[in-house]
């Protein structure tokens, strides 16, 4: 049988034709008792098809789902206190964030960070804070500002604002807990990626 | 409605409240392990893909995109749990698992119903993947776009595919003497 007719007996036992396919194949089924006989087949199979029906749950499956839940899901622990994340996270690697001004931003930041944890290292009781400024990027296309504070537990914030949007990041340095130095960035949709910094 | 509800309970479970991920089990558990269930045709393994299809969902909230309808994003999880763990099992076909059935009596839940057995294990001669197509199709009624989504195929690959699985049901039920009035 020519394959457009049978996709067309198909797509008619599925409910998926137009009224115009569904009268056209009414019109071959009246020209060709075969073509009525192999839609009547195929009616026939999606009949006892249908027939299927829920199986019965086992008894305490809610409970037993919900106590395998993780108490913190890996969206939890980047999420920020007042705020849930409306889309994916960015991905944490260098070069592969959605805009390229993030790129960016991270490129200064991290810049930022080694100089100042630099500078940590050669004086540890060095304490600088509310250190500001300004740069623009090539091209002219963001202006970043930064806010920059690296107190004796190395916690450096910088916000930038970039066309409008708030790119806020916070670095943690090496903490006295021993926790490795991080880059936590948020975005202004909520969305958080934390970047792990390894220092040369 | 539902939609709206589901989304609404979605972004109270991504604010930490986890009855409201609790309500959406409830929700869709039957349509779940059912599906799970009919793939598999073994209620263990039913109850094992369907629990794991909700522990990913719950992992992989955030991911969820709301121009997919959620019952389409986690019956796509579903499917994909139950044809892995259909992969690692040894492979039963229709004749071994109606062996089975007899033999230990407990799968009261395909019992009650003779037709239902039966189409059951025809199911069962079908690959995993046009076994689920044909689920999808029939047991909940997917439109052929909704089963591309959750199959993660073309809307012409589920016409062939569910052409290819009915024929094949076709011969399987003549073969074993199902009769299917037309």
């Amino acid at each position: 049988m020519n394959p457009a007719i049978l996709e067309l007996i198909q797509t008619e036992i599925d409910g998926q034709n137009t009224p115009s396919e569904s009268s056209r194949l009414a019109d071959l089924c009246r020209q060709d008792p075969a073509i009525q006989r192999e839609l009547d087949a195929a009616r026939a199979i999606g009949r006892a098809l249908d027939t299927l029906s829920d199986a019965r749950l086992p008894d305490g499956f809610t409970a037993r789902v919900m106590d395998a839940l993780p108490d913190e899901p890996a969206w939890a622990r980047h999420r920020a206190p007042s705020r849930a994340p409306s889309r994916a996270p960015i991905r944490s690697s260098v070069g592969i964030f959605s805009r390229p001004w993030v790129n960016l931003a991270y490129g200064v930041v991290v810049g930022v960070f080694v100089t100042f944890a630099a500078m940590s290292t050669l004086d540890s009781e060095s304490s600088l804070t509310g250190v500001s400024g300004s740069m623009g990027a090539a091209g002219g296309d963001p202006v970043i500002s930064e806010t920059v504070t690296l107190s004796p537990d190395a916690t450096i914030g910088v916000q930038a604002v970039i066309e409008g949007e708030v790119l806020t990041v916070r670095i943690n340095g090496i903490l006295p807990d021993g926790t490795l130095p991080s880059i936590v960035f948020e975005q202004a949709d909520g969305s958080i990626v934390t970047v792990p910094i390894h220092l040369p | 409605m539902n939609e709206q509800n589901d989304d609404l309970l979605i972004e109270r479970a991504l604010q930490g409240e986890r009855s409201a991920f609790g309500q959406l089990v409830q929700r869709y558990q039957t349509a779940v392990y059912s599906v799970a269930f009919n793939v598999l045709r073994n209620a263990a393994d039913a109850e094992d893909a369907a629990q794991s299809a909700f522990l990913k969902a719950y992992e992989n909230l955030d991911r969820y995109k709301p121009e997919f309808k959620f019952f389409s994003w986690l019956y796509r999880i579903a499917v994909n749990e139950s044809i892995n763990l259909r992969r690692k099992k040894k492979p039963v076909t229709g004749v071994e698992y109606a062996e089975a059935v007899e033999e230990h009596g407990t799968d009261d839940v395909i019992a009650e119903h003779e037709m239902e057995d039966r189409i059951g294990e025809a199911l069962m001669e079908l690959n995993p993947h046009d076994r689920a197509i044909i689920i999808l199709r029939h047991y909940q009624d997917f439109s052929y776009p909704d089963i591309a989504y959750i199959m993660d195929i073309t809307e012409k690959k589920v016409k062939s595919r569910l052409f290819t699985a009915r024929q094949r049901l076709r011969q399987i039920f003549e073969q074993c003497g199902i009769s299917i009035q037309a």
